[in-house]
């Protein structure tokens, strides 16, 4: 290896503390768990070993892989729901509104929830869809319903409902900005050439800010999919997610090496998504120059 | 003939206040070349933009070939633009963008192709139709602008300063260029432009605006000959801009005086004598006159100040004895004929030819 010069000790100085820092709290961290993953559970503990007995569980016993599924399919829909909402939203901001105040004003509306805590945001649905909440009381002064019920709540239409609410602001964000690089004149230039305002969305608008809905798929996705309080709050047996089911390896079940053996499947399924997402975007990079 | 174009008593104000466009009528022949000219903010684009239907008129109408299309949306109209970006989708091929306004025409698979093929053949662009917008050079993706807007067969080419954004000599080429595609296609042609110089080579009327409103319109010669008011002649072309007195007025004749040089000019507008008004000169109408000759009508001396080399040509700046300053513009050939070119600090004489004299009265001040 070549010495340092002189000159680049500075630059390594200042580099070292972030690369500790990684090294410490993310490297070390990820190679325990990767170890613990092999390791076998006696009871009351778990001894060293390598064999891959904890991952043949996972992909074995349905309440495992089940869950696996269950947290896949409601990441899903939070980023379908999330993207419904958000780019009719980020369209109307970035074409409709004249107003640069409003247009301000609005999207902070939707950034603002960031800065109030996680759990209260979370908690505010548990008091909106619970048998004594805000939309139960609505529906029976309507005379909708008879008597309050509570399939709003504890099931995975409330979770679905929660954590679109929670990370919508992540889906907002890519596509507003990716909206407000299209440059209008191609917008004029399609209706110039005959293309209905329907047509311009689908055939320029929408082609070009893929690569927002891209990041903001893979955002809401990769939140959702690692979720744990949501489905502590608002989940109810039927929600569950996979982090709790790791949790509580950790916890009371008192099953480490199943737990590590869970994380890195979780990891790997996460990575894999920002991994495609991140090609789909050099894709479409190559294309727009 | 029946105009394809008629602007009437259009109005745009923006915000409730600027006035872009101000009660401008103008009627366009079929097949013309017409060009907007003025500088940033006299209204042009506002008015072009509003003959696409990307601007709504607040007051007046706009009439296409004798249909009322002023609120009519861009998608439905029969004119075509080219931007002056040139606006070409990034995330479509070259042929897709030029076929993409065929797609809403209802034609055939075969004919959209055989119609792309045949514009990209016309702007010389055959072998780039695979290639992405962002491969090509700025001059290509003008012309795919343009295949695109022309392919459409629209009644009307609409152009937003279509050349600005390319280089000196390509910009040079291109205005012969679309020339001659305007006389091929005998489409109507309505341009906008700052560059005056564009707008003399390729118009066959020039619409001169000036605050919103029509300072002059008509052909290139008109304006550059006869300007109507020192607006005009100073921003088509170059003029000296002389403060006189009329001294006399015959039936053929009006003689001016300016600090006692006397001007005569042909007598295309009635003043009075004693009136004040102004002299309009343009620079290279001057006649250099050497020292010995005698003295000759419309002549006048000066003082060199500067001079500015233009290739072939000499710009004299020059200061009269009243004070005004006074350019004269000689080709380099003709003041080699005479010897030497003056130098500054040197006294030189000019003449003026009489027929170049426009004359202004303080009405026709902008």
């Amino acid at each position: 290896m070549k010495r340092p010069r002189r000159e680049d000790i500075p630059g390594l100085v200042v580099l070292s503390a972030p690369l500790l820092w990684a090294v410490a709290f993310m490297f070390i961290p990820y190679v325990i768990i990767f170890t613990y993953s092999f390791w076998l559970k006696k009871y009351p503990t778990f001894v060293p070993a390598f064999q891959f007995g904890n991952y043949a569980q996972i992909f074995a016993d349905p309440q495992y892989y089940q869950v696996l599924f269950r947290t896949g399919k409601i990441a899903i829909f939070v980023s379908i729901l999330s993207l419904l909402m958000a780019y009719p939203f980020a369209y109307f901001l970035v074409f409709k509104v004249r107003s640069t105040r409003l247009r301000a004003l609005l999207y902070m509306a939707v950034i603002a929830p960031l800065w109030v805590s996680y759990l209260l945001r979370a908690y505010t649905w548990k008091t909106i869809l619970g048998s004594e909440g805000v939309l139960n009381s609505f529906l029976v002064w309507t005379g909708i319903l008879g008597q309050p019920t509570d399939v709003f709540l504890y099931n995975q239409f409330s979770m679905v409902v929660t954590l679109t609410y929670i990370f919508i602001p992540f889906m907002v964000m890519p596509i507003y900005t990716a909206l407000e690089k299209i440059p209008k004149n191609l917008v004029e230039a399609a209706g110039d050439l005959g293309v209905t305002p329907w047509g311009t969305l689908w055939k320029v608008i929408w082609p070009l800010s893929l690569p927002g809905v891209i990041a903001g798929a893979t955002f809401t996705f990769c939140l959702t999919f690692g979720d744990f309080i949501a489905p502590f709050l608002v989940g109810g047996p039927d929600g569950v997610m996979v982090a709790n089911v790791i949790t509580s390896q950790y916890g009371a079940a008192l099953n480490w090496p199943l737990g590590s053996a869970l994380a890195i499947i979780m990891l790997i399924i996460v990575l894999a998504v920002i991994e495609l997402s991140d090609r789909a975007q050099r894709a479409g990079r190559i294309g727009l120059g | 003939m029946k105009p394809i174009i008629e602007i009437d008593h259009v109005s745009r104000i923006f915000n409730g206040k600027i006035v872009a466009v101000d009660d401008v009528t103008l009627d366009v022949a079929e097949g013309e070349f017409i060009t907007l000219l003025g500088p940033s903010g006299c209204g042009k684009t506002t008015l072009l933009r509003m003959l696409a239907g990307f601007e709504q008129p607040d007051k007046g109408a706009v009439r296409l070939d004798g249909h009322d299309v002023t609120h009519l949306p861009p998608y439905r109209r029969d004119v075509n633009m080219v931007f002056q970006d040139y606006a070409l989708f990034p995330h479509l091929t070259i042929a897709k963008n030029v076929a993409f306004g065929l797609e809403r025409l209802r034609l055939g698979r075969s004919e959209i192709g055989r119609k792309v093929t045949d514009a990209l053949a016309l702007v010389g662009l055959s072998d780039k139709a695979d290639q992405m917008p962002h491969q090509l050079s700025g001059g290509q993706r003008q012309r795919v602008a343009l295949a695109r807007a022309i392919v459409r067969q629209p009644r009307v080419l609409l152009l937003d300063e279509p050349l600005s954004a390319l280089d000196a000599n390509l910009r040079e080429a291109m205005q012969v260029e679309l020339k001659h595609l305007h006389s091929k296609l005998g489409l109507t042609f309505v341009m906008v432009t700052h560059d005056q110089t564009e707008a003399l080579v390729m118009s066959d009327r020039i619409v001169v605006m000036h605050r919103g409103r029509i300072a002059q319109a008509g052909t290139p010669s008109d304006l550059y000959d006869r300007p109507e008011t020192t607006y005009v002649a100073d921003f088509v072309g170059t003029s000296n801009l002389i403060p006189c007195e009329v001294a006399s007025v015959t039936r053929d004749v009006i003689e001016v005086d300016h600090n006692g040089i006397r001007l005569r000019c042909p007598a295309r507008r009635s003043v009075a004598t004693g009136q004040k008004v102004i002299a309009g000169i343009r620079p290279e109408k001057l006649r250099l006159v050497a020292a010995n000759d005698a003295a000759d009508a419309n002549m006048l001396t000066c003082d060199v100040e500067e001079r500015l080399f233009h290739g072939n040509s000499i710009r004299l700046r020059c200061r009269l004895p009243s004070g005004e300053s006074f350019l004269c513009d000689q080709q380099l050939s003709a003041a080699a004929a005479i010897g030497t070119v003056p130098e500054p600090g040197q006294s030189i004489r000019l003449a003026a030819d009489p027929d170049s004299i426009s004359l202004f009265t303080e009405d026709d001040r902008a």
